[in-house]
């Protein structure tokens, strides 16, 4: 799925210069978060704010600037698989369900939330929102409250009479 | 004759990919009952297309549970008045005798009414804000899970298939149901009867099919859900193809339930309550009580009425209402009980009536001897193993810890039950085994009530609420 980044491509952002300062062969040697970041720079989305590079800070440690991407396509890697850890994508949509449309065209169905301060059309959202397809990979079962614990429990139905 | 030459697929009766049309022989004396069309994996591949078209952008999710419900009690009235056609051509089909199929085809229309009423109270949204900080609420969804896969067994199909569509169709879930080549008809049947009904396009189709095509189906990237009823064996590689793809997945597997008969038991309630809770559906049944534990201060005794009892149970043409016990459904069927009898006979249990002789009479059709052995080592294969069919083994013991350690030492935990004249002592004894419903003297349990197994009997359980929850996901809504 989404936009592979090929050999080709990674030639021409190496040689456009977006990489500046990173050695494509050792970028294994990066962090995972900013192996994420550097990924998001060769799908060609627009770095924000944040950095491909390790911050490096006098006490050491595993640190990765927190990060935003802008003119994502949902289609790019950085917006299907999951990041864990302070990456975030901004899609941009223009019609009544291509929010919906978006957030479902997703192999997880974890959660998710809608901001009504920048989207005038929130409610009418809700109210048309599509229920989600396919197999989702998220997880079965559920957690906290009754639910959760109905989780550990088995059902024994038992009937009785009076010999 | 009764013929079914085409597929349901989405509402319509369609072409089969392939023309060769499968027969369905009554296991009575192999005449021809019907042919029907036989789906291969393109049939299975438009029947998920029309499921997942339905439920991604079709009208049955989307409109109310009482909507939904209302096509749903259509179809249980039209189901009812053509209850005996069912029962004849089940009969005909897979052997069950014609009082079984009768019987169980006339309480559906109880069974789908308690799925009814199930849904009518469910929480389809239900806002636990007092649970929450002030300001904001909390709402939980109840959601269908999405399109269905539900795969049943031969040996009660109505019943396999209405446990599972009808709370899946209450939920607002798509289905595609995967019928068995033995009782490819009676099942087919169905779609007349969800047509007629209401039910939108692209909602349910029913597809005969065999083993591999099944597999195809339950595999297909199109089905959130598997629901299946049948083998452990089958069950185990359905749950590992679900496992693999993070299906959610219901399943109904196997047993070998026990019946506990205490020192203090009603023997005349006893033989008359194993009659049929042994024997019931050729014990071609998964929640057959197959396990007899007797104490020993009544062992002779209950022994002696045990035998009676089975030798008064008349086998023969199915179709016959005198008819107790029918033959079995296939001839692997019938030589795989003859072989587990042979095999009582070498582990050294007694047999007491019964044996591996096919009856008198009877070598045109698919019988076996209604059979008892006693003396069992609740150790011996024919105490662990399911037989699916008429063979009980008689286990003796001399407290009610050790009925109950017996009973628990299974593989499986789908049923069983405990025959005494004091409740509370049945009660105590319910209360320590391990299986998904158990009974007190026989009696029957509420179809709203859970029904389903612990350990290698299944996942999940179904009827009323807890069935119906099953097709549903939660999604909880803060604002």
């Amino acid at each position: 799925m989404g936009a592979p980044a090929t050999t080709a491509y990674r030639a021409n952002v190496w040689a456009t210069g977006r990489l500046t300062g990173v050695q494509w062969p050792r970028l294994h040697r990066f962090h995972r978060g900013c192996r994420r970041i550097v990924l998001g720079v060769v799908e060609g989305a627009r770095l924000v704010t944040g950095d491909t590079r390790t911050p490096e800070r006098p006490e050491g440690g595993h640190h990765v600037r927190p990060t935003l991407f802008a003119d994502v396509e949902s289609a790019l890697r950085i917006a299907r698989e999951e990041d864990f850890g302070p990456v975030l994508i901004v899609i941009p949509f223009d019609d009544e369900d291509g929010p919906v449309r978006i957030a479902n065209d997703s192999k997880y169905g974890l959660a998710g939330g809608v901001s009504p301060g920048g989207c005038p059309s929130t409610a009418s959202h809700r109210h048309r929102r599509r229920l989600r397809g396919g197999a989702k990979s998220s997880g079965i079962g559920r957690e906290f409250g009754a639910t959760g614990l109905a989780q550990y429990i088995e059902y024994k139905t038992i009937a009785a009479i009076a010999a | 004759m009764i013929n079914y030459p085409k597929l349901y697929v989405g509402g319509q009766w369609v072409e089969p990919t392939r023309a060769e049309l499968l027969e369905v022989r009554s296991p009575h004396d192999q005449s021809l009952v019907g042919r029907a069309a036989e789906a291969t994996p393109p049939d299975v591949d438009r029947a998920v297309r029309a499921a997942r078209e339905a439920f991604d952008n079709g009208p049955w999710p989307r409109m109310s549970a009482a909507e939904r419900a209302r096509v749903i009690a259509r179809f249980s009235e039209l189901h009812a008045a053509r209850a005996d056609e069912i029962a004849d051509l089940t009969t005909a089909e897979n052997g069950s005798a014609r009082w079984f199929t009768g019987w169980t085809t006339k309480a559906l229309s109880e069974q789908t009414a308690a799925f009814l009423r199930a849904a009518d109270s469910f929480a389809w949204e239900e806002d636990i804000s007092r649970a929450t900080a002030e300001g904001t609420r909390t709402l939980v969804r109840r959601e269908p899970v999405g399109v269905v896969a539900a795969v049943i067994p031969w040996n009660a199909p109505h019943q396999s298939a209405l446990v599972k569509l009808v709370p899946a169709l209450l939920a607002g879930c798509t289905a595609v149901l995967k019928a068995s080549p033995e009782t490819a008809l009676s099942t087919l049947l169905l779609g007349e009867l969800f047509n007629e009904a209401g039910l939108p396009e692209g909602v349910l189709s029913i597809l005969p099919a065999d083993r591999e095509t099944s597999e195809y189906l339950v595999s297909h990237p199109g089905v959130d859900k598997i629901a299946f009823t049948g083998s452990t064996a089958a069950g185990r590689r359905i749950a590992s193809i679900a496992g693999e793809q993070l299906k959610r997945v219901s399943l109904e597997l196997g047993g070998k339930s026990a019946a506990i008969v205490l020192d203090d038991a009603d023997l005349d309630a006893l033989s008359e309550g194993l009659k049929f809770l042994s024997f019931g559906n050729n014990a071609e049944n998964c929640v057959a009580h197959t396990r007899i534990l007797v104490h020993r201060g009544r062992y002779d005794e209950t022994l002696a009425r045990l035998k009676g009892m089975v030798e008064s149970l008349t086998v023969g043409d199915p179709a016959d209402p005198a008819t107790f016990i029918g033959p079995m459904v296939r001839e692997d069927q019938q030589q795989r009980v003859i072989s587990y009898i042979h095999l009582g006979i070498e582990e050294g249990a007694r047999l007491v009536t019964g044996g591996p002789e096919v009856p008198e009479g009877l070598a045109h059709g698919y019988y076996v001897r209604p059979t008892l052995f006693a003396d069992v080592d609740n150790s011996m294969r024919i105490a662990q193993e399911e037989i699916f069919g008429p063979v009980l083994v008689v286990i003796p013991f001399d407290t009610d810890e050790e009925a109950v350690r017996i009973a628990n030492d299974s593989p499986y935990g789908l049923g069983g039950g405990v025959w005494t004249s004091d409740e509370e002592r049945g009660l105590a004894i319910a209360r320590q085994v391990r299986t998904g419903t158990f009974s007190v003297n026989g009696a029957p349990h509420s179809l709203e009530g859970p029904f389903g197994g612990y350990k290698a009997s299944g996942i999940g359980r179904e009827f009323g609420p807890v069935g119906l929850s099953q097709y549903i996901e939660y999604k909880t809504v803060s604002v």
